[in-house]
């Protein structure tokens, strides 16, 4: 009797139909905007199937391109376990966040990444939160994008009104910075975690160097595409993804060509934070 | 000057080889004792590869080093589920001996060593990562350093006088500053009237500080020329209270040159490969503090780094040793110093 009834229940688990809950095998990554709307072995477009063959190559399973309308759509499927990876932008990241994060994102060109940067005040000006900075005079030690463009765009994502600041002042280096700011000069030396570290670390372990400044803001800047995983992935397969994509720029550029068609640009992917996607998160 | 020249590196080679040699029997030795073998539970590529072994130097920025690999070999025991061990080497030798012989999957070098290593090793070892700085860069320099007090302001006051190299496969302390000098027309076999090996950055420093040398070649990081440095060993030492900055004055340097890549056995398992540099690249966006604390330079990260990013060390390291075995003869020998 018990056999009898298994046998039914298995001949009935093979009569029921595939439907379009039914994730297929294999690694799966959702991309908005591929021209096939299924999941796919075998993409059209050359640079698609030569990323996907480079990730099947590594992670040694099949894997899976899965073809979406949107970046909406995406984090639905994401959402609901029919993916394993998936290309998301930030709106469409948010709703995701209590299950999902971000583990790379595209880095601008070379030298500009999500670059961590600070934001100092004097301790005496009040100063010391984002909001506080509005209407400041910011000083800037570089037009380069990675000490400028980078941090003043972290700083916005960090609630900073960047569009009350007065005119910058740009000085020569992040020492004529603090200078600058305690002669009042300027009201928030905004340079890069690296650069604050050079001026405030000093080299004899007595003398406090930045004693009379406070960091209002540090941060960096909110990643606005990414490839996201679910948080139950197993880490060691979440390093694995990130180890691979890392270097997919040196090992198979015309895949990371297609990653960065996907992701609004980039010439090569960083790692990131799991809040990476969220603003004003660190 | 170039013979007295070797006779400093045979010196070092001879201590090197020793140190080496104890080094290796030390790996060796724990193999034999069964202490590193795999555990019994791992599938795949972990059973595979079994365990994790790094290898430390004294190398290029000693104080921090073994802090670094030691709160490495956590996280990636935690995310490889892999027994990790750090096996510290006085030199660089040391650490190339034992990635030659199969004995590490992982160390940190130099350019210069990597240099070495694949001489050696051929395609079984490769630089897979590489520190970059807050502002993108990825390199450092090689520093000449005098004493505050001494009378020498340019590279062109120590003609004649002492110099102390670092390690024969140091890259800012040997092979990179005498190729840089060469550029400038100064064949640095003969501009110095002594030198010699330290075997390490840290005992330069001792030895300038001991007034053994007059000047010494170590590493500068943590920014340029123009900014001023912020990180290596002679900064380290002074953080640490050892030394004061202001007791010493860089004269010349001579750079940048590729970052010290972390450097892997390519004959390990992909995958293995993939995870470990997947873990030391995201530590730098996960845990910052903790990549401070193991002496990192705020902001930076690491960017993987390929075969080709190291050509010109390479090639460098090439042309030393073919210059040296080319025409030892013709130059005048030096007196050698001991650090």
């Amino acid at each position: 009797m018990i056999r009898a009834l298994g046998s039914i229940l298995v001949l009935l688990a093979l009569m029921r139909p595939a439907t379009a809950q039914t994730p297929p095998a294999g690694f799966r990554i959702g991309i908005a905007g591929l021209a096939e709307s299924a999941c796919s072995a075998s993409p059209s477009d050359a640079a698609a199937a030569a990323y996907r063959k480079h990730l099947e190559g590594r992670l040694g399973k099949p894997v899976l391109l899965c073809g979406y309308g949107d970046s909406k759509a995406v984090a639905a499927a994401l959402q609901e376990g029919q993916l394993d990876l998936a290309i998301l932008d930030q709106p469409s990241f948010e709703p995701l966040a209590k299950i999902a994060r971000p583990i790379l994102a595209p880095r601008a060109d070379a030298q500009t990444g999500r670059v961590l940067a600070v934001a100092l005040s004097l301790k005496s000006s009040g100063r010391d939160t984002p909001v506080k900075l509005a209407g400041s005079r910011p000083i800037f030690i570089s037009k380069m994008a990675a000490s400028y463009q980078v941090p003043l765009q972290g700083l916005a994502d960090y609630g900073a009104d960047t569009k009350s600041f007065k005119p910058a002042l740009f000085v020569a280096d992040e020492q004529a910075g603090l200078k600058a700011l305690r002669a009042g000069q300027g009201d928030a030396l905004i340079i890069t975690a690296g650069a604050r570290q050079r001026l405030c670390r000093g080299d004899d372990p007595k003398i406090i160097l930045c004693g009379d400044v406070v960091e209002a803001w540090r941060g960096r800047p909110t990643a606005q595409t990414g490839l996201v995983v679910r948080n139950n992935l197993p880490e060691v397969d979440r390093y694995q993804l990130v180890g691979i994509h890392i270097a997919l720029h040196q090992e198979r550029p015309e895949a990371m060509a297609f990653l960065a068609s996907k992701l609004a640009g980039g010439v090569a992917l960083d790692p990131t934070e799991a809040t990476a996607m969220q603003k004003g998160i660190r | 000057m170039k013979a007295g020249n070797i006779v400093g590196v045979k010196q070092v080679r001879i201590s090197t080889w020793l140190k080496s040699l104890c080094f290796v029997l030390c790996l060796t030795g724990l193999s034999a004792c069964g202490s590193d073998q795999p555990d019994a539970e791992l599938t795949g590529w972990q059973k595979e590869v079994g365990q994790l072994r790094i290898g430390a130097t004294s190398g290029e920025d000693s104080p921090t080093t073994l802090a670094r690999w030691t709160a490495y070999q956590k996280y990636l025991n935690r995310i490889t589920s892999l027994k990790v061990e750090v096996f510290q080497a006085a030199d660089y030798n040391g650490v190339i001996q034992a990635m030659a012989s199969g004995q590490l999957e992982l160390a940190q070098m130099g350019g210069a060593a990597y240099a070495n290593a694949r001489e050696q090793m051929g395609e079984k070892v490769a630089p897979f990562l590489a520190l970059r700085s807050a502002e993108g860069s990825s390199g450092y320099y090689s520093a000449l350093i005098v004493k505050a007090d001494s009378p020498y302001r340019t590279i062109e006051d120590l003609r004649g006088k002492s110099l102390g190299y670092v390690d024969f496969n140091s890259t800012s302390g040997y092979l990179f500053p005498r190729w840089a000098m060469r550029q400038q027309g100064k064949d640095p076999d003969t501009f110095f009237g002594k030198t010699a090996m330290s075997g390490g950055h840290t005992q330069s420093v001792l030895a300038l500080a001991n007034g053994q040398f007059d000047a010494i070649f170590l590493i500068a990081s943590g920014g340029t020329p123009e900014t001023g440095f912020t990180t290596g060993s002679l900064y380290t030492l002074a953080r640490k209270g050892a030394v004061k900055i202001s007791d010493y004055r860089i004269i010349w340097t001579a750079g940048p040159m590729p970052n010290s890549p972390y450097v892997i056995r390519t004959d390990r398992p992909q995958a293995f490969q993939d995870v470990t540099r997947g873990a030391m690249a995201a530590l730098a966006y996960e845990d910052p503090q903790l990549w401070v604390d193991i002496g990192l330079q705020e902001g930076s990260d690491m960017q993987p780094m390929t075969a080709a990013d190291y050509q010109a060390v390479v090639d460098m390291r090439r042309a030393e040793i073919a210059e040296r075995r080319a025409a030892p003869a013709q130059k005048s020998s030096p007196r050698s110093a001991k650090p």
